[in-house]
C-alpha cells in the first residue's frame, strides 16, 4: 500500500511541477459536464470522510474557476475510487502537515485511462491543476526535439499510472529511440514492453523519497524468432521529478522534467515541452472515435480503433534505401556534386522521381526551381545537391571563392514545411515527407516527427530574415561538419522555432545516424538507426 | 606570408576557445587543424580601409555603399564585421533601393562575413527583395588594392539554393550577377 502511495505522489510531483497550471478561469462553464463530473463523487463521499473534504474542496474550486469545463479531457469521468490524495511536506521523505496533493484518473470506458488530473495546493492555498490526456502524451513522446529524458519520464509516469488503476501490463507504440534497452520491433519500427512488477526503490530510502520507480519489464528475446528461448526480463528505474531532490526542471512551475533515468539515460530535462505552436489540446478530434484513445494499450475488441502512430523515421529511411529508384537518384546526385549548379529530384506520392536542374539558367535565373508545393500537391519529398566549393573569375581577374554550407539551408527547410502543409491538408501521413541533401562531405535527410500544430510556413520577409541570420551564424562553422550539424539544429530550434524536425546523416556505409541536440543545446547526440 | 601568419597563430594558441584574427578565422574554412576560437577579432585593423561611403556607376545606375564596423555576436561566438548600407538610383535619378536610413545594424540585409580564404576580398552577405521563385541574395566581394586605397571593386554572386515556383521573367536582381562595379571613396 505504501508503495502505491509513494508511487502516485512521485508521479504527481513530476507532472504538477513540470507542467504549466492551466488557465481555467477565462473560459465558459459547461454545467452539464460539471454535474456529471461530480455525480459519482457523492456516493464515494458518503463513505469516506477524507474524500468528502477533498470533493468539497474541488467543488469549491470548480465554482470559482470551472476547471472541469476547461480540461483537455472533456469526455472522461473520474474513477473516484482510484483517487489518491495526501498531505505532503516539501521536505524530502517527510509526510505530514503540508500541501495537499491529489491524483484523479479519468476514464471514458472504465478500462483505459483517458487522462490524469493532477491537483496540488500551492503555498498560498490556491490549487494548481493539470490535466494530461493521451493526445498530449502522444505529442510529447513522439516529438524528438524534446529531450529523451523528458519523453521517457512522461511515458513511464503515464503507463505506471495506467497500470496502477487498471492493472494493465502490456504497452505498445513506444517510439524507437526511447528505452534503449528494449529492442525495436522490426515490423513497425516501434517498441513494446510488458511490466512484470512496479516498485519504489525501498532498498534505498533516498531514492524512495525522491521518487525512484523501478519497473521489471519483459521484452521478446531478439536472439531468436519463433524459438522457445525465454523472454528477457529487465529492470528499468527512473527518477520522477521532485523539487526537493533535484532534477533541473526549470523552477517555479515553468519547466518539466529533469531527473535522470536509472536504466535509460540520465540527467537532462528543463524547458517546457511545446508540442504545438497552437494548442493541440482542444477537442479538435471530438468526432474521431479514436481521438484521445490510449495508444500505448494493446487494442481489444472493445477498442476497434486504428490509432495513427507515426512510423519511426529510421524505419522509413530503411525502407527508402530498398527503393532502387531512390538509390539510382541518389547516385545521380552524388555524381552531380561537382557541377556548378544545384540539381535535384522531387518524388511524387505515386513514387515516381522527377529530375530537376537549372539547365536553362541565365545570370538572372540560375537557381534550382522546384514546383510550388501549394499548387502541386503530388510531391512527397525532394532531394538535391549542395555542390562542391568552386571559384569564379571575372573578365577583370576578380576572383570569388564559394564555400558552400554543406547542410540544409533555410530555403530547404521552408520547402520541407510547405510539403508538410500540403500533406496535412490532404490527410497524408506527415512521416512520409522528407528532404535529402547530398554533398561531397555528408548526405543528410530530415523527417518530421511532430504533429500538425508544429507545421509552420514562412512569409517572404521571414525567409529573408532567416537566410541572412543563418549565413552569418554558419560562417564560423563552414568546413567543420559537426559544428554545422550543431548550428543547423540550434538554428531551426531557436531561430525558426521549429519542433519535430529530425536530422539524419546517411552514412556512406549504408547506415543512418540520428543527430539531436543535447539537453543544453551545446552539443549533438548521435544514435544509430538499427539495421 | 599569410600562411606564415597562420602557422604562427596556430603555434601560439591553446586548445581552449580564444580570440584569433579575422585572417586566421578565414583560413579555418579550409584548414582542418584550425584553432578553436570564440572571437574572430580585427586584430590587424584590416576592416578599417572599407569604412566610409563609396560611390560608382554601372549600366546607368548609381551605386552608393556605406560601411561601418560592428561586432556580430551570438551564443558562443563573436566576430568583428562590416555592416553595409546601400542606395541605388536608376538613370533618371530615382531611388530604387535604399537602406541608408535603416537604424538597426542587424536589419540592413548587408552583413559582413569575413575575408575569403586567399584574403584577396572581403565577403558581405546581401539579401534583397526576393519574389517567389527568384534568388536575390548572395555574396558581394569587396576588393581594395593597396596601391589604390580610394578605389574599391565589388562583384555580386548569387547563392546556390532551391526556389519554389518560377521566377517572373521581369525580375531584376538588385546587384548585377557577377559583374564588377568600380566605386570611389567619397
Amino acid at each position: 500500500m505504501r508503495k502505491t502511495y509513494l508511487l502516485w505522489f512521485a508521479i504527481l510531483a513530476f507532472l504538477l511541477l513540470g507542467c504549466r497550471n492551466e488557465d481555467f478561469v477565462t473560459q465558459s462553464a459547461n454545467t452539464k459536464r460539471e454535474e456529471e463530473f461530480f455525480r459519482e463523487a457523492e456516493k464515494l463521499a458518503s463513505r469516506f470522510q477524507q474524500s468528502t473534504e477533498i470533493i468539497d474542496l474541488l467543488k469549491k474550486e470548480n465554482e470559482r474557476s470551472h476547471f472541469v469545463s476547461k480540461m483537455k479531457d472533456q469526455k472522461g469521468l473520474p474513477a473516484w475510487n482510484k483517487m489518491n490524495s495526501k498531505k505532503s511536506s516539501r521536505v524530502a521523505g517527510k509526510e505530514g502537515e503540508g500541501f495537499l496533493e491529489i491524483v484523479i484518473p479519468l476514464t471514458e470506458d472504465q478500462k483505459t485511462l483517458s487522462s490524469l488530473l493532477f491537483i496540488t495546493e500551492a503555498s498560498d492555498g490556491s490549487l494548481l491543476i493539470n490535466n494530461t490526456n493521451n493526445e498530449f502524451l502522444k505529442h510529447i513522446i513522439f516529438d524528438r526535439s524534446i529531450s529523451l529524458t523528458e519523453r521517457e519520464n512522461y511515458l513511464l509516469n503515464f503507463i505506471v499510472a495506467d497500470r496502477g488503476v487498471f492493472g494493465t501490463s502490456k504497452y505498445i507504440n513506444i517510439p524507437d529511440d526511447l528505452l534503449e534497452d528494449i529492442p525495436v520491433n522490426q515490423e513497425n519500427g516501434l517498441k513494446s514492453l510488458e511490466i512484470k512488477s512496479t516498485t519504489i526503490d525501498n532498498d534505498n530510502p533516498q531514492n524512495a523519497a525522491s521518487g525512484m520507480i523501478c519497473i521489471d519489464i519483459i521484452t521478446p528475446n531478439p536472439g531468436c524468432g519463433s524459438c522457445d528461448y525465454p523472454p528477457i526480463i529487465k529492470t528499468i528505474c527512473f527518477l520522477v521529478y521532485n523539487p526537493d531532490t533535484g532534477g533541473d526542471g526549470g523552477g517555479s512551475g515553468g519547466g518539466t522534467g529533469g531527473g535522470g533515468g536509472g536504466g535509460t539515460g540520465g540527467g537532462g530535462g528543463g524547458g517546457t515541452p511545446n508540442p504545438g505552436g497552437n494548442n493541440p489540446d482542444d477537442d479538435g478530434g471530438s468526432n474521431d472515435p479514436c481521438y484521445n484513445r490510449a495508444f500505448y494499450r494493446v487494442p481489444t475488441s472493445n477498442l476497434p480503433c486504428d490509432i495513427q502512430i507515426q512510423v519511426s523515421p529510421c524505419l522509413k529511411i530503411k525502407e527508402q534505401a530498398k527503393d532502387e529508384n531512390f538509390v539510382a537518384s541518389m547516385q545521380v546526385l552524388k555524381n552531380n556534386v561537382g557541377l556548378k549548379k544545384e540539381t535535384g529530384f522531387f518524388q511524387k506520392n505515386s513514387g515516381t522521381f522527377v529530375y530537376q536542374d537549372n539547365a536553362s539558367a541565365t545570370d538572372e535565373h540560375n537557381s534550382l526551381s522546384l514546383p510550388q508545393a501549394s499548387t502541386n500537391t503530388y510531391i512527397k519529398g525532394f532531394m538535391h545537391t549542395h555542390v562542391n566549393d568552386y571559384k569564379y573569375t571575372d573578365a577583370d581577374g576578380n576572383e570569388g571563392i564559394r564555400k558552400g554550407i554543406k547542410i540544409f539551408s533555410p530555403a530547404d527547410i521552408s520547402y520541407f514545411m510547405d510539403l508538410l502543409k500540403t500533406a496535412q491538408d490532404a490527410a497524408r501521413p506527415l512521416g512520409d515527407v522528407y528532404a535529402v541533401m547530398v554533398s561531397n562531405t555528408a548526405n543528410y535527410q530530415i523527417r518530421f516527427t511532430g504533429n500538425q500544430y508544429q507545421i509552420k510556413t514562412f512569409t517572404d520577409a521571414q525567409k529573408n530574415e532567416f537566410r541572412t541570420l543563418y549565413t552569418t551564424l554558419m560562417e564560423s562553422k563552414i568546413g567543420k561538419q559537426k559544428s554545422l550539424e550543431l548550428g543547423f539544429l540550434n538554428f531551426i530550434y531557436d531561430k525558426m522555432n521549429l519542433r519535430g524536425v529530425a536530422l539524419y546523416r546517411m552514412n556512406s556505409d549504408g547506415t543512418t545516424t540520428e543527430i539531436k541536440l543535447n539537453a543544453d543545446k551545446t552539443d549533438t547526440i548521435e544514435s544509430n538507426c538499427s539495421n | 606570408m599569410k600562411y606564415l601568419f597562420f602557422i604562427l597563430t596556430l603555434i601560439t594558441v591553446s586548445s581552449k576557445a580564444q580570440t584569433v584574427s579575422l585572417e586566421t578565422a578565414a583560413q579555418c574554412v579550409i584548414e582542418p587543424n584550425c584553432p578553436n576560437y570564440n572571437y574572430a577579432k580585427d586584430l590587424n585593423n584590416s576592416l578599417e580601409k572599407y569604412v566610409g561611403t563609396w560611390k560608382g556607376n554601372y549600366n546607368g545606375k548609381t551605386y552608393e555603399l556605406q560601411f561601418q564596423k560592428d561586432i556580430f555576436e551570438d551564443v558562443g561566438i563573436k566576430r568583428d564585421e562590416l555592416i553595409g548600407r546601400i542606395k541605388i538610383k536608376d538613370s533618371a535619378g530615382n531611388v530604387i533601393y535604399d537602406t541608408f536610413n535603416e537604424p538597426d545594424n542587424t536589419k540592413t540585409n548587408f552583413i559582413g562575413l569575413n575575408f575569403q580564404s586567399d584574403l584577396k576580398a572581403y565577403r558581405v552577405y546581401f539579401s534583397g527583395n526576393t519574389p517567389k521563385g527568384c534568388i536575390n541574395y548572395g555574396t558581394v566581394y569587396l576588393k581594395i588594392k593597396p596601391e589604390t586605397p580610394n578605389q574599391m571593386s565589388i562583384f555580386y554572386w548569387s547563392e546556390d539554393d532551391i526556389v519554389e515556383g518560377v521566377c517572373p521573367a521581369s525580375f531584376t536582381k538588385t546587384f548585377p550577377e557577377k559583374k564588377t562595379i568600380n566605386l570611389t571613396k567619397q
